[in-house]
């Protein structure tokens, strides 16, 4: 009787009905349609995003990745920087990366590899000093 | 089993547990019902439109979880294992990558990252940025506040006992049961970061939801103990999902994704807070919690990153 009794509150506190018990079929389960799709959780809207516009490539930067090819090999890309790479050992592709300084800041291109040794990617991202 | 009849099945469930804690609030007396400690989710079936609901239990419910998997027939994907909070760890072990436990100047997402005065270390998500344009770091409320213990304006550092990187800041509050994210900010303060990029993925995409299509895709991650990591999404919408908070108890945990590692395990203590993301870039989840199961396999729980960092008014960066 206990049970019953609690089973009863929690369904009105739930505000949900007792699914039906029937047996699961593995192609198709002879059940009643499913209760309505829960009540999604309301979240607030995207955040407006301040227009913080990043400082345009430079055109170094952009010649660099211009020149860097998909299919290249490690040595021809090292060939077109005159500084050697920085290369992060945190696991994952390889990749080498190089910092270009400019009048709009700092810009980080990487060059990824694959396990062949040609390049797979490259990319550029931006740089932001927080104050 | 088709989608619907899995998600049918956890509410059915769902009901039933939520009546035996009812009837141990009426009589204290009571022993605890087995049931309230199952958590369910979905998991990947045969096809695209074939599904199993994911059963997860904890060392000695085995036969609840056996119970429930003869009342779906058998289609179910059962795993016992105990799920804590991935700890945040003292100082950098052996076999870290240094990469991620030496000053990062600009930060990168997958830093270690440590409180003044507190001795423990976590892993950098990534940034973010407020309705007001302020920039902000994120990780695990477990590993920038403690589960309530640390002050909001401790400093941050990086790496473990490192420079000040800034103060923590918000976090989404952590309760009982019904929580669904594990997140925390940091205010940034005179540092340098670089943006829309971590080690795993090269460039990041959007902040995702998870989807059915998502079960068995494959995810990357980047975290301070164990670097960069492959895995696949093994079961999303896991709902009732016990977490172990070390002094802070067991907390529960609903809309939580699961992945595991491929070859590796996917996580390990210190890697709380790691950026979960899909080849190709795009988010899906904040890596907080995992455990092995009975059969040796790692799982690691991410919260879902959208609806997280939506909840604090927080724009990926």
């Amino acid at each position: 009787m206990r049970r019953l009794l609690a089973l009863l509150l929690a369904l009105a506190l739930s505000g949900c009905g007792l699914a039906p018990t029937g047996p699961i079929a593995p192609v198709e389960p002879p059940w009643q349609p499913a209760p309505p799709e829960p009540v999604p959780i309301p979240v607030p809207p995207d955040p407006v995003p301040v227009p913080v516009p990043p400082p345009p490539p430079p055109s170094d930067v952009a010649a660099a990745l211009d020149a860097v090819k998909v299919g290249m090999t490690e040595a021809a890309v090292r060939d077109l920087f005159s500084r050697p790479p920085v290369i992060p050992e945190a696991g994952g592709v390889r990749e080498l990366r190089w910092w270009l300084s400019h009048g709009g800041g700092t810009t980080m291109l990487y060059v990824r590899f694959g396990t062949d040794g040609k390049v797979t990617s490259r990319g550029a991202a931006v740089v932001e000093e927080v104050p | 089993v088709r989608l619907e009849s899995a998600r049918e099945f956890k509410q059915e469930v769902a009901v039933e547990a939520f009546a035996a804690r009812v009837e141990g609030l009426l009589d204290a007396a009571a022993p605890a019902e087995p049931i309230v400690s199952v958590a369910l989710g979905v998991a990947p079936g045969t096809s695209d439109d074939d599904f199993r609901v994911a059963i997860r239990v904890p060392p000695g419910h085995e036969a609840v979880a056996e119970e429930l998997r003869e009342r779906v027939h058998g289609e179910a994907d059962v795993r016992v294992l105990t799920v804590e909070a991935r700890p945040a760890i003292p100082e950098p072990q052996a076999g870290a990558p240094p990469w991620l436990n030496e000053p990062r100047r600009p930060l990168e997402p997958g830093a270690a990252i440590s409180l003044r005065g507190y001795g423990w270390v976590g892993t950098l998500f990534g940034f973010g940025r407020r309705k007001n344009g302020a920039l902000v770091g994120i990780s695990n409320a477990h590993v920038l506040g403690g589960v309530d213990r640390v002050p909001v304006g401790t400093a941050v550092l990086q790496p473990f006992g490192g420079e000040a990187v800034g103060v923590t800041a918000e976090h989404a509050p952590l309760k009982a049961s019904g929580n669904m994210f594990d997140l925390q900010l940091f205010d940034l303060r005179r540092v340098p970061i670089v943006k829309s990029y971590n080690h795993a993925a090269g460039a990041i995409g959007r902040l995702v939801d998870v989807s059915p299509d998502d079960l068995g895709r494959t995810a990357l991650k980047i975290g301070r103990t164990t670097g960069v990591r492959q895995g696949r999404c093994t079961a999303f919408e896991v709902d009732n999902l016990p977490v172990g908070y070390g002094a802070a108890g067991t907390l529960r945990f609903d809309n939580q994704v699961e992945f595991t590692g491929t070859p590796d395990d996917f996580s390990a203590g210190g890697d709380s807070g790691s950026m979960i993301c899909w080849i190709g870039g795009d988010v899906p989840a904040i890596l907080f919690a995992g455990g092995r199961s009975s059969g040796g396999q790692d799982f690691t729980y991410g919260c879902p990153a959208l609806a997280g960092l939506r909840s604090l008014g927080i724009a990926l960066e």
